[in-house]
């Protein structure tokens, strides 16, 4: 077991730092209350713009609020909107793409069709449109990214499923008389998950980026929530005042690679074709 | 034998230069606009001797020399500079250094009207008739003589052409020249703010014939906006407006024959929205001026080489508006519930983040203004809010929404900041104020419908007389926006009719005086929580920096330091 561990991680560095990363946010976004040693709420003006260091790890920001632990509970938002965002467009995506690509034909053009039309608007700006229309709230800033990141699974599903359906075990179980939904559900799908996870997990990153854009410009959260885009935005009005945009920052920045190595590591152990021994 | 003649090149470029600065060193301080040019002109005479090209360049410096210019980095408000149309704060300035209106204020004390246009006038026993007589010999750009039907007609298309400062001259029947230099003004009602108003920069006057000869017609049909904002201005102020880009861009030239000669030959005004850009221009020297910026940037550059910071007041006050009818207030309807939040919230704590010499007016009326009741002597208590609150029925507290436009910082006081600072006093007497950030015009419209249970708000008055805050008494335009109808309190609407026709000061003193403190005891629908100051960073090469709540800056004032 532990031999194991050593060998994955000397065969996988990056994988392994993402997985530390990931591992830390995750602790410090169940934990937050225990980790933070400041309510990340409470203003005291006594002690605004504290550079880093001594009582407040990271500073403090406008209100005399300790950006360390804003940072801590920023996790509670980011982490699982993230994770959301992908369930939600990954999970919709591939059904549509997979529907597609199996029963062809019109079906196909209308469905792909419409996938491109969304996919041909710039993702953010659309993004933003959707949450200004449904209005300020985390859950609709979720609900406005899952609308424009799923066509690219779509696009991915209906490609592996159009290679799939011509395989002799789907044309056997349609031979013997295989429900056509039953074979698409429970045989089709399957065999081209493995890619779309690959992509749903550089896609974690991506998603967590595009919802601090959101919060950059105001369409996210609501204060006093903490929230590492809001948080950048909050800081880049007084650049003298660096670290109340840069710790936040730097947390987006670490949650995006750690999601995109341990996208790479899923990738190289799901593709056949780089198998190796693991 | 190319690094040979590179070196020539070399030499070539030091000496000039050389000579440059020497004969510049002996005229005094060289500014940046004057190098350019005596840069270029030593350019332009390449083939030229060396002995020319001094003589070149030295003249082109003297008279680079002797015209001094600013540069004013802005926050542009506004989107057209006709004074008929113009409503925005910041359009002040450039107007009142234009035009000449009939009067204007003093501006260290803005209920001081002075003369301007008019050297004196007279009212009538009744009110009702103001006589304005002309200075005589005062000219336009245009060079027309400025005459009472110059006056009559500018009034007129104010009124006529139904743009934002219309409203103002609503109490206003007629404005007729009744001779060369005589202008009478007749009103339908008693107002005693009416020369207030008339200091105002939509009261600009302006070349009549050139007005009506290009699509001026005092009407709604009127198109002189698009010559008067394309074509060089034709007032009688101390300077002349020569180039305006909408969105982008002043550019302001000394008149000569104005009656207030300014000492600065041009100045410009620049957009600037981002206040950080504007602190990073004043720093590196590129803009003269840095109107926008915040307490906390300003504190930052207090006490920089090459810089002085100026701090003007001003007449807005800020508050937390609280909807008291019972449909969209909800839990705000109830008065008690109103005086709980106004003793919950840290007046102090607020004030000190805004800075800039902001503090909390006790009521409507803002310190400057006839019957200004002092600063608030309400403290902070949470104990006696959530003794308030559990009377009132919401011993655990309550949820209310509050609109806020978040990305907006009037006199450098965001809104946003307010709102972050109230929703964290609020949350220690146990009510949640959820901050719902809308979109300026979403906010607006519903604000203006009255239909938002809370927002945070600013007013600047449209004049400065204390008659403009009648606005907030119950059935009166604000009134009505908090939702206040004249039958929740009949006596103070009443009061407040009464006051605005009053021409006494003494009894308008102790009017208003009375209104705020009845608004008190009724728990008015507003929490009236600061009164802003204006902080500006200034390059300290300019001097005598007049600043003014009601034109903003003096241009003509401005002297730059040799």
């Amino acid at each position: 077991m532990k031999h194991s561990v050593i060998k994955f991680i000397r065969k996988n560095p990056l994988a392994a730092a993402g997985i530390v990363i990931w591992a830390v946010f995750i602790l410090c976004a169940v934990l937050a209350p225990v980790i933070a040693p400041y309510d990340p709420a409470v203003q005291d003006l006594a002690n605004r713009f504290q550079p880093p260091g001594g009582a407040h790890w990271f500073g403090t920001d406008s209100f005399g609020r300790d950006i360390f632990s804003r940072v801590v509970y920023g996790a509670k938002i980011s982490i699982p909107s993230g994770i959301l965002v992908v369930l939600l467009s990954c999970a919709f995506g591939s059904l549509y793409g997979a529907v597609a690509g199996y029963f062809g034909k019109a079906v196909d053009e209308i469905l792909m069709r419409i996938a491109d039309i969304i996919l041909s608007f710039p993702a953010i700006l659309l993004a933003m449109a959707l949450a200004a229309a449904l209005g300020k709230s985390v859950l609709n800033a979720i609900l406005a990214i899952a609308v424009v990141a799923w066509p690219k699974y779509a696009r991915m599903m209906r490609g592996l499923v159009l290679t799939v359906r011509e395989s002799e075990y789907v044309t056997s179980e349609r031979v013997i008389g295989q429900n056509r939904l039953t074979i698409l559900l429970k045989t089709i799908i399957p065999n081209c998950m493995s890619s779309v996870l690959v992509l749903a997990s550089t896609d974690v990153g991506t998603a967590i980026l595009t919802f601090a854009g959101l919060s950059f410009l105001g369409m996210g959260v609501s204060p006093p929530t903490a929230e590492w885009g809001y948080m950048v935005s909050d800081g880049v009005a007084i650049l003298e005042y660096w670290w109340i945009s840069f710790f936040p920052g730097a947390a987006i920045f670490l949650v995006s690679i750690g999601a995109n190595f341990i996208g790479d590591a899923v990738r190289d152990i799901l593709d056949p074709r780089m198998k190796t021994e693991v | 034998m190319r690094s040979m003649k590179k070196m020539t090149a070399v030499i070539v470029a030091a000496a000039m230069a050389m000579s440059l600065s020497a004969c510049g060193g002996g005229k005094g301080i060289e500014k940046a606009g004057d190098s350019t040019t005596a840069a270029a002109a030593a350019e332009s005479g390449e083939s030229s001797e060396a002995a020319g090209e001094e003589t070149t360049a030295a003249a082109e410096t003297e008279e680079a020399d002797s015209a001094s210019q600013i540069i004013i980095g802005s926050a542009m408000t506004y989107t057209s500079l006709d004074p008929a149309h113009s409503y925005d704060w910041d359009a002040e300035m450039v107007l009142h250094s234009v035009y000449q209106s009939l009067v204007t204020v003093d501006p260290a004390d803005e209920s001081k009207i002075l003369p301007s246009a008019a050297k004196e006038w007279t009212i009538s026993d009744d009110g009702l008739t103001y006589v304005f007589t002309l200075n005589e010999g005062v000219t336009f750009t245009t060079g027309k003589e400025m005459k009472a039907e110059d006056v009559a007609y500018c009034l007129n298309r104010v009124k006529g052409v139904m743009g934002n400062p219309s409203f103002l001259l609503d109490t206003v029947d007629s404005v007729e020249a009744t001779g060369d230099y005589e202008v009478t003004v007749k009103l339908n009602t008693v107002n005693p703010a009416l020369l207030s108003i008339l200091t105002r920069g939509s009261m600009a006057i302006y070349d009549s014939e050139v007005a009506a000869a290009n699509g001026g017609t005092c009407d709604e049909s009127d198109t002189f906006q698009t010559y008067i904002d394309a074509n060089p201005s034709m007032g009688a102020g101390s300077y002349q407006i020569t180039t305006y880009t909408s969105g982008s861009e002043v550019i302001m030239e000394k008149y000569a024959d104005a009656q207030k000669q300014a000492s600065i030959d041009k100045v410009i005004i620049r957009n600037i929205p981002d206040a950080s850009t504007q602190q990073m221009e004043i720093e590196a020297g590129d803009i003269d001026f840095a109107l926008d910026l915040t307490a906390d940037q300003t504190a930052l550059l207090a006490g920089k080489e090459n810089l002085q910071t100026v701090t003007s007041k001003t007449f807005d006050i800020f508050f937390l508006m609280l909807n008291a009818s019972e449909e969209y207030g909800k839990e705000l309807a109830n008065p008690k519930v109103r005086e709980a939040l106004k003793y919950a919230i840290d007046y102090e704590g607020i004030c000190a983040l805004a800075g800039n010499g902001a503090f909390t007016p006790a009521g409507i009326i803002p310190s400057g203004f006839l019957g200004y009741a002092g600063e608030s002597t309400v403290t902070r208590d949470v104990e006696k809010a959530k003794e308030l609150l559990a009377e009132a029925g919401y011993p655990d507290g309550f949820t209310f929404d509050c609109g806020v436009i978040p990305d907006m910082a009037p006199d450098g006081v965001s809104f946003m900041m307010n709102a972050e600072k109230i929703q964290s006093d609020l949350a220690e007497a146990g009510v949640t104020m959820n901050i719902d950030s809308q979109e300026v015009s979403v906010y607006l419209e519903g604000y203006r419908d009255g239909k938002e249970q809370a927002v945070i708000g600013q007013w600047g008055p449209d004049y400065y007389d204390s008659n403009n805050q009648l606005a907030f008494l119950p059935g009166n335009t604000v009134g009505l926006r908090a939702g206040w109808t004249e039958d929740m309190a009949p006596e103070l609407a009443a009061l407040g009719a009464e006051a605005a026709q009053e021409t006494d000061d003494t009894v308008r003193e102790q009017q208003f005086l009375q209104i705020q403190e009845m608004m008190d005891e009724a728990s008015a629908p507003y929490i009236v929580y600061l009164q802003a100051g204006r902080t500006w960073a200034v390059n300290s090469r300019v001097q005598n920096i007049v600043p003014s709540a009601a034109f903003v800056l003096e241009f003509a004032d401005l002297e730059v330091a040799q």
